[in-house]
C-alpha cells in the first residue's frame, strides 16, 4: 500500500506537485494518468525517495521508503528515464543491484529469462533499443519479488507483444495481492490494464476512483439513431429535453435519455428506426475532458479524431 | 536488434535459499565491487597507472646507469619513483572522477539510490571499494618498480638504498599520494556530478593551474602565500627529496615552511572538505 498525504514538490517557483493525497491499495492495478508535465514522474520519484517532497509525506507499507529494511523486496521500481550505466552489461547491472540485498545470481538469471533478455544479457546496455532498455528496467523492478510495484510508463517503447505481456504481468501480480501503481499516457492501454485510476493534472488530483466510475462521471453516454424520419424524431426528443445533434442526414446523436427511451418514443410516434445503439464514453474521452484545463503543452494541431472542418 | 519473446508472466518465487533478502553494508560493498569491475574504464586506467609508473621508473633507472649521471649522489636513485608518481597520477585521477560521475551522467545513480536509499552508505561503499582497489594496485605497482629499479641499479654508483628513511618516505609516500589524490578526484566528482566538468576541474587544476601558480609565484611574491596550500603541490611534498623541499621552503617569502608530512596533511584536509561538501549535497539534493 502506498499512501501520500499533502504531498508537494516545488522546483523554484514552479509547482510540480500541489498538495496531493491518495492511497494505492493492494490487490488491484492502479493507473496514474496525466498529461506531460502533470507531476506523475515527480510523484513516483518522491515515493521512492529520489526527490524530497517540499511538504507532505509519502509512505510505502507504512514507512518512508528510505527507512525500509529491505527496499527491493518491498518495492520494485521502474523509472521513466533510463537509469543504467551504458558501459555495463544488462546482467552485471542486475547482479550489482541484486548484491545490495544479497539476492543471488539465480534470481538474476530468472528475471533475465522472464523479460526475454537472455540473448542480450551480456551485451553492454549502451547499445540497447528503447524496448530492450524498458525490459531491463522491468527486470530490475522484479528482482526482489516485491510486494509493491511502482512503474513509470512501463509499456513505453515496447512492441505489441511486450505491451500485452506487461498488462498480463501487472494483472497477475495484483491478483496475488500485491500493490501495483503504474503511470501511462496511453489511455487505451490504461483502460485495459487498470482497475482503479488516479488522474493528475498540473500537480493536482482531478479524479480518483474505479476506471468505470471515472469514465462514467467524466463522459456522457450517447445514443446513435438512424431513421428515415430523423427530423421528426429529433423534434420529439428535443421537446423531451434531450440534446440532439444531426451527424448526417438520417443519423442523430442523442445525449441525455437512454436508448430505451429513444426507442419507445419512436415506437409511440410511429417513427421507423434503422439503427439504435448506445455509445459509452472511453477513458480517453474522460481523460481529455478531465484534463482539458490542465494540459501543460497544448498542441497546435486539432485533437486526433476532430473533424477536418476545424480548419475553417 | 530484434526483441526476443517475453516468457510467461508468472514470476517464479524469489530463490530465498534459506534467507530473506535484506539491504546490508556488506551487500552494498559487494554491489560496488561488481560495478567497479564491470566497466572497461577500471581496467584501462589501472593498467595505464601501473604501466606508466613501472615503465618510467625503469627508464630513468636505465639512464642512471650511465656513470656521467651517477656521481655517487645517494638521492639520485629516488628520481625514478618521483617521475613514476607524476605520470601515474593522470589515469588514476580519471578513474577516481569517472567512478562517481559515471553514475550521474548515465542516470545509473537513480537505480543505485533506489536499491540503497541510505545515500551516505552508498557513497561510502563506493569510495571504500575504489580506495581499496587503488591501494592494492598502487602498492603492487610500486613494489614491482622498486624491484626493477633495484635490479637495474645494482652494481652502479646510484645504488637504491632501501634502508635510507628518506628513500622509503619518497617511495611509500608516492604510493600514498597517488591514492589520496585519486580520492580527491572522486570527491570533486561527487560534488560536481558531471563527468566533463569534474574531469576539467580535476585535471585542469592539478596539472595546469597549479603549475602556472608555481611559475607565477616566482615573479609575483603574493602568490607564494597560496602556492604551498594547493592540494597537488602540497601533497606531492611527500614524494619530494628533502634537499628540494628545503630549497622550496627557503625560497618562500612568507616563511611558510611545510614538511613532507605537513604538505600531505594539507592534501588530506582538501579531501576531507570536498568530501564533506559532496556528502551534504548528496543528502540534501534530489538525485
Amino acid at each position: 500500500m502506498i499512501e501520500a498525504v499533502g504531498l508537494s514538490k516545488h522546483y523554484g517557483s514552479k509547482v510540480a506537485v500541489d498538495r496531493i493525497s491518495f492511497t494505492v491499495q493492494p490487490g488491484q492495478v492502479t493507473g496514474f494518468l496525466g498529461p506531460n508535465g502533470a507531476g506523475k514522474s515527480t510523484t513516483m520519484r518522491m515515493i521512492v525517495g529520489l526527490d524530497r517532497p517540499t511538504s507532505g509525506t509519502v509512505s510505502v507499507a507504512g514507512q518512508p521508503y528510505a527507512s525500509l529494511r529491505s527496499p527491493m523486496t518491498e518495492v520494485g521500481v521502474l523509472l521513466e528515464a533510463r537509469a543504467v550505466h551504458s558501459g555495463r552489461s544488462a546482467r552485471n547491472h542486475l547482479r550489482a543491484l541484486a548484491a545490495t540485498h544479497g539476492i543471488g545470481v539465480r534470481r538474476v538469471d530468472e528475471v533475465i529469462e522472464m523479460t526475454g533478455l537472455t540473448d542480450v544479457a551480456k551485451k553492454r546496455v549502451g547499445g540497447f533499443s528503447l524496448g530492450m532498455g524498458q525490459r531491463l528496467g522491468i527486470a530490475v523492478a522484479l528482482l526482489g519479488d516485491p510486494h509493491t510495484l511502482v512503474l513509470d510508463e512501463p509499456v513505453n517503447g515496447l512492441d505489441p507483444e511486450g505491451v500485452l505481456w506487461v498488462r498480463t504481468l501487472v494483472k497477475y501480480l495484483a491478483g496475488q495481492g500485491r500493490t501495483v501503481f503504474l503511470s501511462s499516457h496511453l489511455m487505451a492501454e490504461m483502460a485495459l490494464a487498470a482497475d482503479h485510476v488516479i488522474v493528475i493534472g498540473r500537480g493536482r488530483i482531478i479524479a480518483d476512483g474505479p476506471v468505470d466510475d471515472v469514465i462514467a462521471n467524466a463522459t456522457h453516454a450517447t445514443v446513435r439513431v438512424r431513421s428515415p424520419q430523423a427530423d421528426h424524431l429529433a423534434g420529439l426528443l428535443r421537446a423531451a429535453g434531450a440534446l440532439v445533434e444531426a451527424v448526417e442526414p438520417g443519423l442523430l446523436q442523442v445525449t441525455g435519455p437512454p436508448a430505451a427511451y429513444v426507442g419507445e418514443t419512436a415506437a409511440a410516434n410511429g417513427v421507423v428506426l434503422h439503427e439504435l445503439s448506445e455509445v459509452s464514453g472511453s477513458l480517453e474521452e474522460a481523460f481529455m475532458s478531465l484534463t482539458a484545463d490542465s494540459v501543460e503543452y497544448h498542441s497546435a494541431v486539432p485533437v486526433a479524431g476532430a473533424p477536418d472542418g476545424a480548419q475553417r | 536488434m530484434t526483441a526476443p519473446a517475453l516468457s510467461a508472466p508468472a514470476p517464479a518465487a524469489l530463490s530465498h535459499a534459506g534467507h530473506t533478502p535484506v539491504l546490508t553494508v556488506l551487500g552494498t560493498l559487494r554491489s560496488e565491487w561488481i560495478k567497479l569491475w564491470s566497466l572497461r574504464t577500471t581496467y584501462w586506467t589501472l593498467a595505464l597507472t601501473a604501466a606508466a609508473y613501472v615503465a618510467l621508473a625503469a627508464l630513468l633507472a636505465l639512464l642512471l646507469r650511465n656513470p656521467d649521471f651517477a656521481q655517487g649522489d645517494p638521492t639520485l636513485a629516488q628520481l625514478p619513483f618521483v617521475a613514476g608518481v607524476y605520470v601515474a597520477t593522470i589515469p588514476l585521477l580519471v578513474l577516481g572522477t569517472l567512478t562517481i560521475t559515471g553514475e550521474y551522467s548515465t542516470g545509473q545513480v537513480r537505480s543505485s539510490l533506489v536499491a540503497v536509499p541510505i545515500r551516505l552508505r552508498w557513497l561510502a561503499a563506493k569510495l571504500t571499494v575504489l580506495t581499496g582497489t587503488a591501494v592494492v594496485v598502487v602498492a603492487a605497482t610500486v613494489a614491482i618498480a622498486t624491484a626493477l629499479v633495484t635490479l637495474i641499479l645494482s652494481g652502479t654508483q646510484a645504488k637504491l638504498d632501501l634502508s635510507d628513511p628518506e628513500t622509503v618516505r619518497i617511495i611509500g609516500g608516492g604510493a600514498l599520494y597517488l591514492v589520496t589524490i585519486m580520492v580527491l578526484a572522486f570527491a570533486v566528482g561527487a560534488l560536481l556530478r558531471n563527468s566533463g566538468a569534474a574531469l576539467g576541474v580535476v585535471l585542469g587544476f592539478l596539472l595546469i593551474v597549479e603549475q602556472i601558480v608555481a611559475i607565477v609565484a616566482q615573479f609575483w611574491k603574493p602568490m607564494q602565500a597560496i602556492n604551498p596550500f594547493l592540494p597537488g603541490s602540497a601533497g606531492a611534498r611527500l614524494t619530494t627529496p628533502q634537499a628540494q623541499l628545503d630549497a622550496t621552503n627557503a625560497a618562500n617569502v612568507y616563511n611558510i615552511h611545510l614538511s613532507a608530512w605537513q604538505g600531505y596533511g594539507v592534501l588530506v584536509a582538501w579531501v576531507v572538505v570536498v568530501l564533506a561538501l559532496a556528502a551534504v549535497r548528496l543528502r540534501t539534493r534530489d538525485a
